[in-house]
């Protein structure tokens, strides 16, 4: 690199690159939200998600934003305020594209309380933000990924690992969670076909991780390694599910019984975010 | 070593912080101040309109309580001076807590005729 260009680096990003990178990440947003957007249970089960659970998702999309930028996000980032920064405008430019989109959809009801359209936005909002996250870094410009290609490799350890198949596991989850096809499955499979899913399920989890030409498909060493990888990401997706699941009510009143079939049900889904979702996020 | 940001940056982080704290203050509040009455539910008839198979009202229902109602089947009865009586019903599909939603009943007769007026009544409805 020249003197010149080292010297760029330190200073003021351009606005027009800085639109740039809203606009990118605002696409990607888009794109990873737009099936609950456009699904009719999310509308009518969000508005129902009580205030108390709406900070939690907040809080844990804060902190999962802070693992992502850790490894991607809008920008080359390595300190803890500096990555606080970027969570903050991701959450804030996922709840302003929300509210926007559902008041083009006609989805805020002016004769409703406030604290239900609010309940919409912060849900759908929030699943924006990760999208923006992911898709600032995914939609970037060639020159971009050729300059990190060009990088020593930096790909980030296990727990990196299992943080990215948390936000493919998400991104995943969420867009299914709140449909009727859910409740609908944990209760017309019966324990045969359940574990056959399950085992279907650390199959795909296996298969796509070792077996894929996927970009940045590079197994562990041993086969307990690999195994375990594909394990983890079971878990991964099964704990998502359940989490995304509990967040839309789906738990409420129900059966330790029902509520793991509907975990295992949605936990398949869940495990392609987790496993090839992670590939292509990171 | 802290990356500089741009004054844009700067503004869209200051409106985002800003819209967050919000967010999360009104939150909290909702949470702190959150009740759990179950549904209330108050009718109320507005004036009969001519249309083509008769007489239309439109009616009010007022959830009052703290839970959304679903499936709410609401039910009008008109007594006429002379004849029968008549029927007339709809069913919304939710009255979401603290909000109002209308539906319109249908008469071959002149409500205003009755001298009981319209009798209404919630048939039921289901919680969440």
């Amino acid at each position: 690199m020249s003197q010149p260009e080292a010297a760029s680096c330190d200073q003021l990003q351009p606005p027009s690159e800085t639109l740039r990178s809203y606009a990118r990440g605002m696409a990607g947003g888009l794109i990873f939200s737009l099936p609950l957007l456009y699904t009719q249970e999310t509308w009518a089960v969000s508005s129902l998600v009580p205030p108390q659970r709406l900070l939690i998702l907040m809080a844990i999309t804060f902190l999962l934003l802070l693992g992502y930028n850790r490894f991607d996000g809008l920008r080359d980032e390595a300190t803890l305020h500096g990555l606080a920064f970027d969570a903050v405008i991701e959450m804030g430019l996922g709840l302003l594209l929300s509210a926007g989109l559902l008041l083009l959809l006609a989805r805020l009801e002016w004769n409703h309380p406030l604290s239900e359209n609010l309940a919409r936005v912060v849900t759908e909002g929030m699943l924006i933000a990760i999208g923006i996250s992911v898709g600032t870094a995914q939609l970037g410009l060639q020159a971009e990924e050729n300059e990190k290609e060009g990088k020593p490799d930096d790909r980030p350890e296990w727990l990196g690992q299992m943080l990215l198949a948390v936000c493919g596991a998400v991104l995943f989850a969420t867009n299914i969670a709140p449909t009727d096809e859910v409740p609908l499955l944990a209760r017309q499979l019966d324990d045969p076909h359940l574990l056959c899913l399950l085992a279907f399920s650390l199959a795909v989890a296996a298969v796509v991780l070792f077996f894929s030409d996927f970009k940045g498909s590079h197994p562990p060493s041993g086969q307990v390694g690999r195994a375990g990888l594909a394990a983890a990401s079971y878990g991964v997706a099964f704990t998502v599910s359940a989490a995304t699941l509990w967040f839309f009510g789906r738990f409420d009143a129900h059966s330790f019984d029902f509520c793991l079939r509907q975990t295992v049900a949605l936990a398949f889904p869940a495990t392609l975010g987790a496993s090839a979702g992670r590939l292509l996020l990171q | 070593m802290k990356p500089e940001r741009n004054r844009l940056e700067w503004l869209v982080f200051a409106l985002s912080l800003v819209l967050l704290l919000s967010v999360a203050a009104y939150l909290g509040r909702s949470a702190w101040l959150a009740g759990h009455e179950l549904p209330q539910l108050e009718l109320s008839a507005g004036n009969a309109l001519r249309c083509p198979t008769g007489f239309m009202v439109e009616v009010t229902v007022r959830n009052r309580g703290d839970q959304t109602a679903e499936s709410v089947e609401v039910e009008g009865t008109l007594k006429p001076p002379r004849g029968d009586g008549e029927n007339s019903s709809f069913t919304l599909e939710a009255v979401p807590r603290r909000t109002q939603e209308s539906g319109w009943m249908v008469f071959r007769t002149d409500p205003g005729l009755s001298p009981q007026g319209l009798q209404l009544r919630v048939v039921g409805f289901s919680t969440p």
